[in-house]
């Protein structure tokens, strides 16, 4: 287990609630997977992450009312809660740091040749 | 997710992944994924059609099992960290608290659950056995990855060239073959208008296509280069019944396929585009010169499309029938009327118009046909034909032509029962190792029982282990499948064109097979050892385990199964070396043929000689060469017979007339073939046509005609007039490898003229490796003759013998298999019964038995086994050898050395098994296996 850390899978379907706000079911998490970061992924694996999330206290979720298009079923909406919220600007901030870092070396290395 | 969303219309998920989902997706869950699921499903059918949505639910439904499977597992590993419950030993059936588990906060658990955790735990205890005794495990898994996997390879053949479709063909359950069937079976064989009337007058066909199933090799020039290509001549329609589009360019049009060449077209393979364009992408349009003749290149087959049959290489170059006359000049005469021409050659597929069934379409056909003999009612009676003793049978197996796919269907019919011995001598082996392993494990199990597992418990996890040896062996299975059906097709007596790729329904058939063979050779041991007495079991360190009956009958049957493969293998070995070492009455070693066809190049009588001898000019100078020659006639393919007679002999018949094959041979035709000469000379340049005609008869001509005189300087009676004979050759084997020696006279080539050649070139070396040099003098007499067929004599009578070489292969490959693994088995039984006797043969020896009395008791019941199995083994393959008969070469099905030696070789076998527990027992120390109760 990675512990409270983020895997890289867990991090982009977090951000994929948040991008979907109000609207984030386990489809539209697929679909914002499959066109923004271009990965096809399986809604077995989203519910599993989100299941993952949700245990980490990372996200939150709420049935919704049924509707026709779902053949009358009800739907879970996900949401980001204030920790899942700190969590993605902690990874955000670690890898800015990191890819500044990343930049000047390869400046550097440019520089040195 | 549109909003144009109309729920009248939405079309439904696959029901049977529903029921998937509903199964294993937690029922606290269920409403929201069933939704999710729902509504991803219209989008992808909004997006990307139907069938993409079909594809897509059931691999999201299959992931989203093994998900929620992974989740389980995971929670349930933290659930026994966090101090959950041990698996082992649990009787509940439930295990660990899945309650604590948090992906299954709050849901009610289901009954599917707590199976799915009596599963895993026994997968875990069941790997853990496994490896706590790898020596077994590798022999059982050995043992059934050569059992299933034989099963996998057959079947990957059967799926390959009959279950699955042609691909890029659109609709393929909608096409159907016409046949033939009349007193000499089915046939496929239909004239030219007979098509055309069956394509345009019928009732239930959406169309119906016809091709001539053979390949007709072409010389194809464009610029400066020349290729040898084949070529296939298809209706107009071809394609379009086919379904198949294009990659480039288009079809040909109906209007190209009315009036004999006039509309010059071709469509190309994607591999010839590739070969020989170089994939250009502006290749519509250009020229190809093919025998001479230009013709305008429309259209690019889609690159793997491969035609229809799976044992037809596909062309290179398709050409409308009626631009056939390119390819085969004079050919047109095929085009005509049908009641001057009982010409056959097309095979003719239709596809089944929209809602018209099988049935109907072959009422149809019948009707039209009974309208087709009451037509030609006239023409049919002036040739013997009788009225309804013939009828259009259609069948779906458009595949092939019906001679082939029987063929074809009958070997793997019959290696099919053999890979199937093979797996129940595996499976009879198995249970065996097993039964002789349960001794060990019975205080495992006792244990188990004691602290209150029950039978049906402890019956699972014992299954669930031979279900996990067996899928294990059956993945190995799996994977030898992958090469060995591609390595058995080469043996086969056909070519091809399909790659035999095991795809999901092979990998079904195996797991199939694998769960089969797990019920068949584990439930019983399972089912022994439930049974047992606990208390007799924790009493006693050791017993003597199972019913001794039931291993002996399993010994028993394992013998008797490899005696019958064994005696198969030693009957098509035998069958096979009879047909090698048939005399043939000439030397078919370093011979190189290359056949070509004149009349397709222009060339007549006179220019047609002139090109044989200037070819033959040409290649006997080649270096490395002995001699070239040339005939009509390749040995095995092809013959020619008529009527000659022969004046003022003794011959009974009245009318002095008989039979007998011909060949039309070039000077040195004997010499290069290595056919001796009896009397007389062969035939020379100076034999030509203003030579008076001549001709060498074989000794079968010379003693039927003139028995007991000089056959030289005879005449012979022939349409072109009287022939003086001027020599007397061997006989030899002309059509057949099998064939009594056959009357055969020889003409020669220059007196009696044929367009058709095939060069034979002797070489003193590896004949193949000239085979360049030679296709390079052609090249250089003239670049656009087309070469068939360069091969060597030896591959053609290779060929030949495929059907018996193939036999001797697969059934000798399967055979010892089959002997290895009754000899493991029997060893299997010896050791654990010499175990299981420690104590008996120790008291034995403690009263003063001998080594050799107690290894030759051990021998003498090995013995007994054996010669039971042997017995009812041979008894058996006396039986069975009838189905084979037609499949032997020069042998009695009861072969008399087969029948002797497969017993013998057995009996050794058994011996050699028994030897290592022979001597284990004669070295029992009597005080050690004493002291051991």
């Amino acid at each position: 287990m990675k512990g409270e850390h983020l895997g890289e899978f867990e991090e982009l379907v977090l951000l994929s609630v948040r991008i979907m706000a109000d609207d984030a079911s386990g489809t539209a998490i697929q679909e914002v997977l499959e066109t923004d970061a271009g990965r096809p992924v399986s809604l077995g694996a989203i519910y599993a992450a989100l299941d993952r999330l949700a245990r980490k206290g990372l996200v939150d979720s709420e049935l919704g009312d049924p509707t026709p298009k779902r053949g009358g079923r009800r739907k879970r909406y996900y949401q980001v809660t204030p920790a899942g919220v700190t969590q993605l600007e902690n990874s955000r901030r670690v890898r800015n740091a990191m890819w500044r870092r990343a930049s000047e070396a390869s400046s550097e290395e440019r520089a040195s040749r | 997710m549109s909003s144009s969303f109309d729920q009248t219309v939405v079309p439904s998920p696959p029901a049977a992944a529903d029921v998937l989902l509903r199964r294993t997706c937690p029922a606290a869950k269920l409403t929201e994924v069933e939704g999710d699921f729902i509504e991803a499903f219209s989008a992808w059918v909004q997006r990307h059609g139907y069938s993409y949505a079909r594809r897509r639910y059931w691999r999201e439904v299959a992931l989203f099992s093994l998900w929620t499977v992974v989740g389980h597992f995971r929670a349930w590993r933290e659930a026994r960290r966090a101090g959950g419950g041990t698996e082992l030993l649990s009787t509940s059936g439930h295990g660990p608290d899945l309650a604590k588990a948090p992906i299954q906060r709050g849901a009610p658990r289901s009954r599917w659950e707590g199976m799915l955790n009596d599963l895993l735990q026994d997968i875990r205890y069941g790997m853990r056995t496994l490896i706590r005794d790898p020596g077994f495990t590798l022999v059982a898994v050995l043992i059934l990855t050569l059992g299933i996997g034989a099963n996998s390879t057959l079947f990957t053949m059967v799926n390959s060239t009959f279950l699955q479709d042609p691909p890029l063909i659109e609709a393929p359950e909608r096409l159907v073959g016409f046949t033939t069937i009349d007193d000499s079976g089915p046939n496929d064989g239909f004239g030219y208008p007979d098509y055309e009337w069956f394509r345009d007058e019928n009732e239930s066909f959406a169309g119906v296509l016809a091709y001539m199933p053979s390949s007709t090799a072409v010389a194809v020039g464009g610029g400066n280069e020349v290729a040898q290509a084949d070529a296939w001549v298809v209706s107009g329609n071809y394609f379009d019944v086919l379904g198949v589009s294009m990659s480039l360019g288009r079809a040909f049009s109906p209007e190209e396929s009315v009036t004999p060449n006039t509309h010059p077209v071709v469509v190309i393979s994607d591999g010839f585009w590739r070969r020989f364009f170089g994939g250009d992408p502006d290749v519509i349009g250009s020229t190809l010169r093919i025998n001479g003749n230009q013709l305008t290149v429309i259209g690019v087959t889609p690159g793997g499309f491969r035609d229809i049959s799976p044992v037809e290489t596909p062309p290179d170059i398709y050409l409308p029938i009626m631009m056939q006359g390119t390819i085969m000049p004079g050919s047109e005469s095929w085009l005509k009327r049908r009641d001057d021409n009982i010409l056959i050659w097309l095979r003719m597929i239709g596809r089944l118009a929209p809602g018209v069934s099988l049935e109907s379409a072959q009422a149809n056909v019948d009707v039209m046909f009974t309208q087709w003999e009451s037509e030609f009612a006239g023409w049919l009676e002036s040739i013997d034909y009788v009225v309804g003793s013939t009828r259009i049978a259609l069948t779906t197996g458009y595949k092939f032509n019906p001679r082939t796919g029987s063929q074809l269907a009958s070997l793997l019919t019959l290696l099919f029962m053999v890979v199937g011995v093979v797996l129940l001598i595996a499976i009879a082996n198995l249970s065996i190792l097993l039964l002789a392993r349960a001794s060990a494990r019975q205080r495992e199990v006792g244990i188990r029982a004691a602290l209150g597992a029950g039978r049906g418990r402890v019956v699972r996890q014992l299954f669930t282990e031979s279900c996990l040896l067996a899928l294990i062996g059956g993945t190995g299975g799996l994977v030898l499948a992958f090469w060995s059906a591609r390595l058995a097709s080469t043996l086969m007596p056909m070519s091809f064109a399909v790659d035999f790729q095991p795809d999901m329904k092979v990998a079904a058939f195996t797991v199939g097979v694998s769960v089969l063979t797990a019920l068949l050779f584990g439930l019983a041991p399972a089912w022994q050892l439930s049974r047992a007495d606990i208390v007799a079991f924790l009493h006693r360190g050791s017993s003597r385990g199972p019913r001794a009956s039931l291993r002996n009958i399993l010994v028993v049957g394992q013998i008797a199964l490899s005696i019958v493969l064994v005696t198969g293998a030693g009957l098509f070995v035998r069958s096979l070396s009879s047909a090698r070492s048939v005399d043939l009455g000439f030397d078919p070693g370093n011979k190189l043929a290359i056949s070509v066809q004149l009349g397709n190049h222009g060339y007549d009588e006179v220019t047609g000689n002139q090109f044989v001898a200037a070819m033959l000019d040409r290649l006997g100078g080649l270096p490395g060469v002995a001699v070239a020659t040339a005939s009509w006639h390749t040995p095995f393919r092809g013959m020619w017979g008529s009527s000659i007679t022969a004046p003022g002999t003794q011959y009974a018949d009245e009318d002095h007339e008989f039979d007998s094959g011909f060949n039309r041979v070039a000077p040195d035709y004997f010499q290069a073939m290595g056919i001796s000469l009896v009397a007389g000379r062969e035939f020379t340049r100076g034999d030509d046509t203003s030579a008076p005609l001549v001709a060498v008869v074989n000794e079968a001509v010379a003693e039927h005609l003139w028995p007991g005189e000089e056959a030289v300087g005879k005449i012979i009676q022939r349409n072109s007039g009287d022939t003086t004979v001027i020599g007397v050759a061997a006989n030899a084997n002309y059509y057949d490898v099998a064939e009594e020696p056959a009357r055969q006279i020889y003409l020669p080539q220059l007196q009696l003229y044929s367009s058709r050649v095939t060069f034979f070139v002797s070489t003193r070396g590896e004949p193949l490796g000239l085979a360049h040099a030679v296709e390079e003098q052609f090249r250089a007499q003239d670049p656009n003759v087309a070469l068939f067929n360069v091969r060597t004599i030896e591959d053609v009578i290779d060929s030949e013998l495929a059907p018996y070489r193939v036999m001797a292969i697969l059934v000798g490959l399967f055979g010892g298999l089959a002997l290895f693994l009754a000899s493991v088995g029997l060893y299997g039984v010896q050791s654990y019964l010499v175990a299981g006797r420690t104590r008996e043969i120790g008291i034995r020896m403690a009263l003063g038995a001998e080594e050799r009395q107690v290894a030759g008791s051990v021998v003498a019941r090995s013995l007994v086994i054996s010669g039971v199995g042997i017995f009812v083994g041979v008894a058996a393959s006396l039986a069975l050898a009838q189905l084979v008969q037609g499949m032997l070469f020069g042998i009695s099905e009861r072969d008399p050395l087969t029948f002797v030696s497969v017993p013998l070789v057995l009996l050794a076998a058994a011996i050699l098994a028994t030897f290592l527990p022979a001597r284990r027992a004669s070295r029992v120390d009597p005080i050690v296996a004493l002291r051991e109760e």
